[in-house]
C-alpha cells in the first residue's frame, strides 16, 4: 500500500514535471507529454494493481527521470510487472542498495569501483547526457564562457549583470556532476576547490534537490544534466558554455565538454524481470524514448544485456 | 630578628609558591576545561544539527534513506568554517557505520552520539568524533605559559612582599622595642607610684593612728588637716578645726613665748619646738609639747607648716607631782633640821627643869614656875614630834598589824573626837588588810583625817572609813607617781562637807597651811599624814568637789609576811612609872655639850657610872681606856669626825658583846647615812625625857 502510494506520488511528480516541462521544451516535447500524461492517467491505477512482480530501480536523479518515463513505456506493455523508482538515492547509495538487495536495478552516472565489482555488479553502458550550466529562470544570462564560470565559483564575480547577487549552488565533491566540471579547465577545478571555503554557497545533495534549489533561489546558478532538465521538474534557464548550447548534437559533434555518463547496473544474476525491463530499454523504443528525455544512446540494439 | 627573616622569607615563599602553583594550573586546567565543554558544546550543536537533518532526511525517505550516499556524504562533509578535523558516523541499531566522513584524527579523541528517528523511533545514531590534540596542545601552550607567569609571579610576589614585609616587620621590631621600653617604663612608674600610694597610705595611717596630735596648716597658718589625735585633744570635731587657725583654738606657747614668737619662728624656716597650752572645747586645758616646721612639696619653697604635737599632760602631772614632792622633802628638811635643834634644846630644858624640880620641895613656890617650864617644854616636844612626822625623821617602830583593827579599835575613841551630829559610817573589807606600819602613827593618821573631816562639817554630816585591799596597776601607778604596783591596802575617809577649793587642793598637805581660823588649827594635821603615809612607802591623794565633800584616799602596801608574833600584834611595852636606876658603867657620847651633861647627869643621879666622850673617836678612845668597866654604850648617832655607830663598829671589834642605845635627833634617811641599819638597834628619840632615858637604859642593860 505504501509503495503504491509513493508511486502515485511520483506519478504525480511526473505529472508536475509535465506542466513544467511546457516552459521548456518545444511544441514537440509539449505534445509528447500530453500523450504521456493521458496514458499514465488512464493506465497508471489498474496496472499497478494487478502486476505481480515489482522491479526496484533507483540510481543517479537526473536518469532516474529517464527511467521512469520507459518504465511507464514498459508498463504499459507488461501490466504484470510493476517498477518502483521511489526518491533519486544517487548513483553511490544506489549501489549499495543494489548490493544490499534493496534494489534489482540501478541507473547510475559512474562507473563500477573496484570493490563494487569485485560484488559481482554488472555495469551496462547506455548513453549520456550534457552537463548544462543552468541559473535561476530570470537570470539575465544565455551563455557563460568558462573563465566567467571560473570567477563565479572562485567567488570573483558576485553579481549578474543586472545586479542581481549570483548565488552559488554546489554539489558534493565527490559527485559526478562536480568531477565533471573540475574537469572543464584547471582554473575551474581550482575555482570549485575555492568555492568549498566560500561563505554563502548552497550545497545540493542530489540532482533533483539541484535543480529545484537552482530553480528557487533569485540568481543561483548550478549544473544540471540535460535529462534531468527535460524529465524534470523545474524552470531552469539553461545557458550554452562559450557560446555552445548543450545538446545531443553537440554532444554527438563532441564540442560540448560536459559530458554526463549514464550506465545500468544490475547484480551478477539479474532476475528476469530484470532482463526483460533491460532489453526493453536497449531496444528502439526504449533508446527512442530515452533520447527524447536528452539522452545520447551510445550502444546499439546489439549491445543489449 | 633573623629568625623573623628567615620566618618571613618561608611564608613569603609558601605565599608566592601557592600563587603560582595556582596560576600555573589553575590557568591550563581552566582552559582546558573551558576549552572542552566549548568543544563538547560545539559537537553536541553539530550533533544535534546533523541529526536533526538526518531525521529529516530519514523521514522522507524511511526505507532507502540509509542508501541515499550522497545526500548521507553531503551531510557528513558538512563544516564549520573553521575547518575542525573530525570523524562524523551515521551507525545504524547493530553498530554498522552506514555513512561517514573520516579525517585523520590524532588520538586522543573525544565522541558523542545523537540518535536519529523515524516516526519516535530510534532508527539510527549520528556519531561525531573530535581529536583532542589539538586542545591537549594548546593547553600545554598555555601551561606552558602558565609555568613562566606562574615563574614570574613566583619572582615577584616572593620579592615584594618579602621586601615589603621584611621593611614592615623592621618598623615592627623598633616600635615593639619602643613599646617595650615604653612598657618597661610605665610598669616601672606604675611600681613606684604604687609603692608611692602604699607610703602615702602608710603614713596617712601613720597619722590617723598616730598617738600624737599632727596638724597640717597652709602659709597663712590655717589648718588644712588635723588628725584624729588632735580632735580627740581638742574635744571637737573636723568643722571646729579645719580652716582655722591654733590660736584660735586656744591654744597658746607655754612660759617665755607666745603665738606670734612660734609664728615668727617657723616663718622664718626655723623649727619651734616648746609647749602649748590649750584649752578643750569643754573648758579644761591640757598641755602639749608641739614641734611646728615648715615643709616644701615638690620642691616648692615653702608651702605648708606642720606641727606635731605630744601629750604631756602625765608628764606635767608627774612634774607638779615632782616639784610639790621636792617642795615638801624641802619642807620636811626644814621641820626636821629645826625639830632636831629642839630636840636638844628641849632635853636640856625639860631634863634640867626635871632635875630642879627633883631637887626641889613641893612646896616651893618655884614649883609652879618649874611646871609652867616643863609644860611649855612638853608642848614643844609635841611640837617637835608633829614636825618630825612630817618631815618623816621621827623614830618609827614598824610592826605587822592589820588596819582593819587599828580602825575598829578606833571606832569609839572617833566617834568622841567627831561628836554627835556627825555620823561616822565604818566599812572593811575581807580579810585581814595586814600592812607593815607603826600603829600609833596610823592610828595618828585616822586621827588627824577623822578630825580634819569633822572640822570641815562644822554643821554635821557624814564620816565614812572604809578599809579593803585593792590592786595597783602600773598605770596607776604611772599616772600618780607613785611606787611599785601590787597588792595595797585602801584605806579611805570621806566627809560630806562643802569639799576644797580647787585652788587650794595642791598646797593643803604643805605644813602650816590652813583653812581654818587663826589659833584653831596649827596647819601641821594633814602635812603629819602626809609624812606618816610618805614613811610608811605608802601614797595619798585626795579627791574632792565642791558642795559633794571630800575623800582621802591612803594606799599602804598589802604585807606578805603575814607571820605576826603577840608582841607585834599587841603592840610595844609600856613605860613603867618609876625610874630604873644601876651602877652599870655607861659611856656617853654626845657632840652636844649640854645634852651630854643633861645625860651623864641623869644617869649619875640614878647610880650609873657615865664616862663622857665628844665625838665618835672621843668615844673609841675613852672605851680602849675604861674598855673592862662600861656595860653600855649610850652613843649620838650624828657627831662630828666619827659617827655613833661608826664608832660602835669600832668598839666591838674589841668587845663583840658590848651594848649599846643609841640617841638621835634625826630619823629615817638621816639615820642611814651615818651607818645606823633601820632594824635591830635600839634607839632613842630625841628631846630625850628623863624617864624614857632612864627605863631605855635599864632594858638595854638587862636585855
Amino acid at each position: 500500500m505504501l509503495e503504491d502510494k509513493r508511486w502515485k506520488r511520483n506519478l504525480g511528480n511526473g505529472m508536475r514535471g509535465v506542466a513544467m516541462g511546457n516552459g521548456t521544451g518545444t511544441l514537440k516535447s509539449v505534445f509528447f507529454w500530453m500523450i504521456l500524461a493521458a496514458v499514465c492517467a488512464a493506465t497508471g491505477g489498474g496496472g499497478q494493481a494487478q502486476a505481480t512482480e515489482i522491479i526496484r530501480i533507483n540510481g543517479s536523479g537526473g536518469p532516474l527521470g529517464m527511467v521512469r518515463l520507459l518504465a511507464q513505456a514498459y508498463n504499459e506493455q507488461h501490466r504484470e510487472v510493476g517498477i518502483e523508482t521511489g526518491k533519486a538515492l544517487g548513483s553511490s547509495g544506489a549501489v549499495q542498495a543494489l548490493v544490499a538487495g534493496k534494489l534489482d536495478m540501478v541507473v547510475s552516472s559512474k562507473p563500477l569501483t573496484p570493490e563494487q565489482g569485485a560484488k559481482g555488479l554488472k555495469l551496462h553502458k547506455f548513453g549520456k547526457t550534457p552537463l548544462l550550466v543552468v541559473t535561476e529562470k530570470t537570470a539575465p544570462k544565455k551563455d557563460i564562457s568558462t573563465r566567467e564560470l571560473e570567477d563565479i565559483y572562485a567567488g570573483r564575480l558576485r553579481q549578474w549583470p543586472n545586479g542581481e547577487r549570483i548565488r552559488v549552488v554546489l554539489r558534493p565533491w565527490e559527485d559526478v556532476d562536480s568531477i565533471i566540471l573540475r574537469g572543464l579547465s584547471p582554473g575551474m577545478s581550482a575555482a570549485l576547490n575555492k568555492s568549498r571555503t566560500l561563505e554563502g554557497v548552497m550545497f545540493a545533495a542530489t540532482d533533483p534537490d539541484s535543480d529545484e534549489t537552482v530553480s528557487q533561489t533569485p540568481g543561483a546558478i548550478g549544473t544540471a544534466a540535460l535529462v534531468s532538465v527535460i524529465s524534470g521538474r523545474q524552470p531552469l534557464n539553461t545557458l550554452s558554455l562559450n557560446g555552445v548550447r548543450g545538446s545531443l548534437q553537440s554532444l554527438s559533434r563532441g564540442n560540448y565538454p560536459l559530458v554526463k555518463q549514464i550506465h545500468f547496473v544490475t547484480t551478477a544474476r539479474p532476475s528476469p524481470a530484470v532482463l526483460k525491463f533491460l532489453a526493453f530499454v536497449y531496444s528502439p523504443q526504449g533508446r527512442a524514448i530515452a533520447e527524447k528525455t536528452g539522452v545520447l544512446v551510445i550502444v546499439s540494439g546489439k549491445d543489449e544485456p | 630578628m633573623r629568625q623573623k627573616t628567615r620566618s618571613i622569607r618561608r611564608t613569603t615563599a609558601l605565599f608566592a609558591g601557592i600563587v603560582a602553583a595556582i596560576i600555573t594550573f589553575l590557568i591550563p586546567a581552566g582552559y582546558f576545561i573551558i576549552s572542552y565543554e566549548y568543544l563538547r558544546g560545539s559537537m553536541e550543536t553539530q550533533a544535534d544539527i546533523n541529526a536533526r537533518t538526518s531525521t529529516d532526511m530519514v523521514m522522507a525517505n524511511p526505507d532507502m534513506w540509509m542508501f541515499e550516499q550522497t545526500r548521507l556524504a553531503e551531510l557528513l562533509q558538512r563544516r564549520t568554517a573553521a575547518g575542525v578535523d573530525e570523524i562524523r558516523r551515521i551507525i545504524d541499531p547493530t553498530g554498522k557505520v552506514i555513512a561517514e566522513n573520516v579525517d585523520t584524527l590524532a588520538p586522543p579523541v573525544v565522541s558523542l552520539r545523537r540518535n536519529i528517528f523515524d516516526a519516535g523511533a530510534v532508527v539510527a545514531q549520528f556519531e561525531i568524533t573530535r581529536s583532542l590534540n589539538r586542545l591537549l596542545a594548546k593547553t600545554t601552550l598555555v601551561a606552558a605559559g602558565s609555568a613562566l607567569l606562574g615563574v614570574l609571579i613566583f619572582l615577584v610576589f616572593r620579592i615584594l612582599p618579602y621586601r615589603a614585609l621584611v621593611q614592615t616587620q623592621s618598623f615592627l621590631d623598633v616600635s615593639e622595642q619602643q613599646l617595650a621600653e615604653t612598657n618597661e617604663q610605665l610598669r616601672y612608674e606604675l611600681d613606684e607610684r604604687i609603692r608611692a600610694e602604699k607610703l602615702l597610705f602608710k603614713m596617712s595611717a601613720a597619722i590617723q593612728q598616730s598617738p600624737v596630735s599632727v596638724v597640717i596648716m597652709d602659709t597663712e597658718g590655717v589648718i588644712e588637716f588635723a588628725n584624729p589625735k588632735f580632735m580627740e585633744m581638742m574635744g571637737c570635731s573636723d568643722d571646729g578645726v579645719i580652716g582655722k587657725k591654733l590660736y584660735e583654738l586656744k591654744a597658746s606657747a607655754g612660759p617665755g613665748s607666745t603665738y606670734r614668737d612660734v609664728w615668727k619662728a617657723v616663718t622664718s624656716g626655723n623649727v619651734w619646738q616648746g609647749e602649748l597650752c590649750c584649752t578643750h572645747e569643754g573648758g579644761g586645758i591640757f598641755w602639749e609639747y608641739a614641734t611646728i616646721f615648715p615643709i616644701s612639696v615638690q620642691g616648692a619653697v615653702t608651702a605648708n607648716y606642720i606641727a606635731i604635737m605630744e601629750d604631756i599632760n602625765d608628764r606635767k602631772s608627774l612634774e607638779e607631782q615632782l616639784r610639790h614632792s621636792q617642795k615638801m622633802d624641802a619642807m620636811g628638811q626644814i621641820a626636821g633640821g629645826v625639830a632636831h635643834d629642839f630636840s636638844n634644846l628641849l632635853t636640856v630644858i625639860i631634863g634640867y627643869t626635871t632635875m630642879l624640880k627633883g631637887h626641889l620641895r613641893e612646896q616651893d613656890t618655884v614649883q609652879c614656875t618649874l611646871d609652867s617650864i616643863l609644860s611649855a617644854a612638853n608642848r614643844g616636844v609635841h611640837l617637835t614630834g608633829s614636825l618630825l612626822a612630817f618631815s618623816r625623821k621621827q623614830i618609827m617602830t614598824p610592826r605587822l598589824v592589820d588596819l582593819g583593827g587599828i580602825v575598829r579599835n578606833m571606832e569609839d575613841f572617833l566617834r568622841q573626837i567627831i561628836g554627835e551630829n556627825i555620823a561616822l559610817e565604818t566599812e572593811y573589807g575581807a580579810g585581814k588588810c595586814y600592812v607593815r606600819a607603826d600603829s600609833s602613827n596610823i592610828e595618828q593618821v585616822i586621827m588627824n583625817l577623822a578630825a580634819n573631816a569633822r572640822d570641815a562639817m562644822p554643821s554635821g554630816g557624814r564620816i565614812g572609813i572604809k578599809v579593803s585591799r585593792t590592786e595597783l596597776d602600773s598605770d596607776f601607778v604611772a599616772a600618780h607617781g607613785y611606787g611599785p604596783a601590787g597588792s595595797h591596802v585602801l584605806f579611805s575617809v570621806t566627809d560630806t562637807g562643802p569639799g576644797i577649793e580647787r585652788q587650794i587642793l595642791s598646797r593643803i598637805f604643805e605644813p602650816f597651811f590652813t583653812t581654818k581660823e587663826v589659833g584653831k588649827g596649827t596647819g601641821l594635821g594633814l602635812s603629819i599624814v602626809h609624812g606618816i603615809v610618805k614613811q610608811h612607802n605608802g601614797y595619798i591623794t585626795v579627791s574632792s568637789k565642791e558642795g559633794i565633800g571630800t575623800t582621802f584616799f591612803v594606799f599602804l602596801p598589802l604585807a606578805h609576811d603575814l607571820f605576826v608574833t603577840g608582841a607585834e600584834e599587841s603592840g610595844g611595852g609600856a613605860v613603867p612609872d618609876n625610874y630604873p636606876t644601876g651602877s652599870e658603867a655607861v659611856l656617853v657620847a654626845e657632840d652636844d655639850a649640854l645634852v651630854r651633861a643633861l645625860v651623864s647627869s641623869v644617869l649619875t643621879e640614878n647610880g650609873y657610872v657615865v664616862i663622857s666622850a665628844d665625838d665618835g673617836e672621843d668615844a673609841v678612845a675613852k672605851f680602849e681606856a675604861h674598855s673592862e668597866r662600861i656595860g653600855l654604850l649610850l652613843m649620838d648617832v650624828v657627831m662630828p669626825k666619827m659617827g655613833g655607830w661608826n664608832a660602835y663598829q669600832r668598839i666591838r671589834e674589841k668587845r663583840p658583846d658590848i651594848k649599846v642605845l643609841f640617841i638621835s635627833g634625826y630619823a629615817g634617811d638621816d639615820i642611814l647615812r651615818n651607818g645606823l641599819p633601820s632594824e635591830g638597834v635600839q634607839l632613842l628619840q630625841k628631846p630625850l625625857k628623863q624617864q624614857v632615858l632612864l627605863s631605855r637604859v635599864r632594858e638595854v642593860l638587862d636585855a
